[in-house]
């Protein structure tokens, strides 16, 4: 007994010492990947830089834990840090006329009650530039707050008076505080979307490597009858069914009334209107059975076409019609009647199955391009 | 403030990428670079200074999705071909041949190949490829940005691809791990979007991703548009501009009337090379390179300044070349009625001015 409560204990510490280390691991990464630092010399708010620093980290550590930031204490530090901005904006603004800053006062309340909301889909920056044009004035603003930024002139007397910093000095700093809040949040947030789109373009690297090969015309085709994929909103995955037109291919086939040594032989063959189903994943041959019985899919890349062949064979027509099935994505089976006399054919995409191994391939491909029909 | 992130995206035709372990520019990076560090040289105060030592440039290369389709198209339809040569197949569409000859010569270097397939395979579902790509590079850059401004300078094809990439990944209403692959349009909001020689209107007459009137590709302050400054850049000749223009006024309600200085239509008429798509030429001119120094770089340029550089930029113009175009471009479509067709029509009328040219010298 006393074993078994002893291996159940070495479980039971082995599964939190597992756990422990994966939570301080994910903390460990957490850190790495919200570790931001200053980088501008902060001349004129050099205290409100820390805090933008620590709340910036903060903000950044939420990411995946608390989409809506419920935690007060964040919560109440950006809404601080609001309040701070706008008071040390207002003392280091204090010497120039209130003619000049009223709109930026304006503003810095109006950022201040922003914070009072946080929300990561409305992080704003501070902008400041010199014009968007060449004789456009200079411009400040805060971003969402209004329609448009504020236009002003640094140039004038009451911005540049001397022994004092002036409001270009001023603004830019302003804007370098202003975006050190967010920085931390909108890197690693982007860096998350990174890899979210790296493994959805792995699903369209997986669909060239794996699904049949198109013509350009059947490309086309595909695009027409996809639209969603294309018209889409979004970035978004393959579509799971490819579609084929007028798709010439060569097949290996058996005629069995034609004249002995040609039954079997090269044909060349046409798909005229055809379908693949070519991701496994999103295929379940067994759909029906599933909804009576409870039985595991099928999956298995599928498609038909309707199949005419060509070849010049003694005794049987020059051409066959009928259907053929793609299984797998590389094989196709078919079926065609050459004016009543059946004909049955065979394709493997060599070039599909033996992407892996080149070397297979070239040799198949030197055997096949001997042969002529 | 610190140096700016400007993104370069290329267009149509062949591009070398950039070697990101020897730091080597990518063959669009290179034009780029060389047109606004001659067009450095008009502005009196620029004459020594090089694009490099005032921003980060980081190209985003897509140009070898295209390559690689091709090649495969190419080979499928040489296999083909190699079988059914000589052969003569009773009741075999004519069609049928014409698909295989065609594919079959895909990976030749000819610019009907190189460039106008480039077009043509965007607009099906390896666009998708093409916009996967460029986000995700968008997103790593963005992901190391640094609190520093991101600018995106798109030429010709790479116009509809960044328009309709940054529809796609942007989104007013980000939540993040909603199971929607997407940035906010105000957290993440870009500094600015250079369309040069604007193809994202023409382009979207066939399976649009978004109507570039439309989208959310425009400026603005808050969630309704991904950039704060978009510019709409053109020259009056370039051929790929006749069919379908992207225009837009105050009069469309398309931005906010007080932000419509922050959208910047900006057209170029000095020809100083026969090839009036080219990213160098557009690059070069004071009139684009002035508004770029001035608000990318943030290095005060003046309008006297611009005008010293427009009389030192007329002084390297071709004469007589404006006429010439003109006359080579006469029977090209153009105004907003314009289809693909007359695109390809521009564009096999550019190739055989700029070849002749080139034979000529």
């Amino acid at each position: 007994m006393s074993k078994y409560i002893r291996n159940a204990s070495m479980k039971a510490l082995t599964v939190t010492l597992l756990l422990f280390m994966q939570l301080a691991f994910a903390d460990q990464n957490d850190d790495t990947l919200c570790d931001i630092k200053i980088d501008y010399s902060p001349k004129h708010y050099i205290d409100l830089s820390k805090k933008a620093l620590k709340l910036s980290k903060d903000i950044c550590l939420t990411y995946g834990r608390d989409e809506n930031i419920t935690d007060p204490t964040i919560r109440a530090e950006y809404a601080i840090f609001g309040k701070e901005l706008e008071l040390a904006v207002k003392n280091k603004f204090s010497h120039i006329p209130k003619s000049v800053t009223n709109d930026l006062f304006d503003q810095l309340s109006a950022y201040s009650a922003h914070t009072q909301r946080l929300d990561k889909n409305q992080l704003i920056s501070f902008y400041f530039s010199l014009g968007s044009s060449i004789g456009s004035m200079s411009e400040y603003g805060f971003d969402v707050i209004s329609d448009a930024y504020t236009k002003f002139d640094p140039d004038i007397s009451e911005c540049n008076i001397n022994d004092k910093p002036n409001c270009t000095s001023l603004l830019k700093e302003l804007h370098n505080v202003v975006e050190l809040v967010k920085k931390g949040y909108v890197q690693r947030s982007a860096k998350k979307v990174s890899e979210e789109i790296q493994a959805l373009n792995e699903h369209w690297e997986r669909y060239l490597k794996v699904s049949r090969a198109q013509t350009s015309l059947d490309i086309m085709v595909t695009s027409a009858l996809n639209e969603s994929v294309i018209k889409s909103n979004h970035l978004v995955r393959p579509m799971e069914v490819q579609y084929f037109l007028l798709h010439p291919s060569i097949v290996y086939e058996s005629v069995p009334s034609a004249s002995d040594g040609s039954n079997d032989d090269l044909s060349f063959a046409i798909e005229w209107i055809g379908f693949n189903f070519w991701d496994k994943n999103s295929t379940c041959l067994n759909k029906l059975i599933q909804y009576l019985w409870e039985v595991d899919c099928i999956r298995m890349p599928i498609g038909a076409s309707l199949t005419s062949v060509y070849s010049d064979r003694p005794e049987v027509s020059d051409d066959g019609h009928g259907i053929a099935v793609h299984i797998g994505n590389s094989y196709t089976i078919g079926w065609a009647s050459r004016h009543g006399y059946p004909g049955y054919y065979l394709s493997i995409d060599l070039y599909k199955l033996f992407q892996d191994t080149n070397d297979d391939w070239d040799n198949w491909k030197q055997k096949l391009n001997k042969m002529k029909f | 403030m610190t140096k700016p992130i400007i993104v370069l995206v290329h267009g149509m035709g062949n591009h070398t990428a950039p070697d990101l372990k020897t730091g080597q520019r990518g063959s669009f990076g290179k034009e780029f670079i060389d047109g606004v560090n001659k067009g450095f040289k008009h502005f009196e105060h620029l004459k020594s200074e090089s694009i490099e030592d005032h921003a980060s440039l980081i190209e985003i290369h897509y140009n070898d999705i295209f390559d690689k389709i091709r090649k495969d198209l190419a080979s499928n339809g040489q296999e083909i071909s190699s079988h059914i040569s000589g052969t003569k197949l009773a009741g075999l569409p004519g069609v049928i041949t014409s698909i295989i000859n065609f594919e079959s010569k895909l990976d030749q270097d000819d610019v009907k190949y190189t460039h106008w397939l480039d077009v043509a395979l965007y607009k099906t579902y390896f666009g998708n490829m093409v916009r996967g790509h460029v986000a995700k590079a968008l997103c790593d850059i963005i992901g190391n940005y640094n609190g520093r401004r991101i600018h995106i300078v798109a030429h010709s094809l790479g116009t509809s691809v960044v328009h309709d990439t940054l529809h796609q990944l942007y989104s007013g209403d980000y939540k993040e791990d909603d199971g929607i692959i997407d940035i906010s349009t105000v957290t993440h909001k870009l500094d600015s979007v250079w369309m040069v020689a604007n193809v994202s209107k023409l382009m979207a007459t066939v399976l649009p991703v978004r109507d570039p009137y439309t989208s959310l590709v425009r400026p603005s302050t808050s969630k309704s548009g991904v950039c704060r400054t978009m510019y709409n850049v053109h020259h009056q000749l370039d051929p790929f501009m006749l069919p379908v223009q992207f225009i837009r006024t105050k009069e469309d309600s398309w931005i906010p009337e007080e932000y419509f200085d922050h959208y910047l239509d900006l057209e170029t008429k000095m020809v100083t090379q026969y090839d009036t798509h080219a990213i160098k030429q557009y690059m070069e001119d004071p009139v684009v390179l002035g508004n770029f120094v001035h608000s990318v770089l943030q290095i005060p340029v003046t309008l006297a300044q611009l005008k010293k550089a427009k009389e030192s930029y007329k002084n390297i113009s071709l004469e007589g070349a404006a006429s010439e175009i003109k006359t080579a471009y006469k029977d090209l479509v153009r105004g907003d009625k314009g289809s693909m067709k007359d695109f390809f029509d521009a564009c096999s009328k550019a190739y055989e001015l700029i070849k002749n040219k080139a034979d000529l010298s």
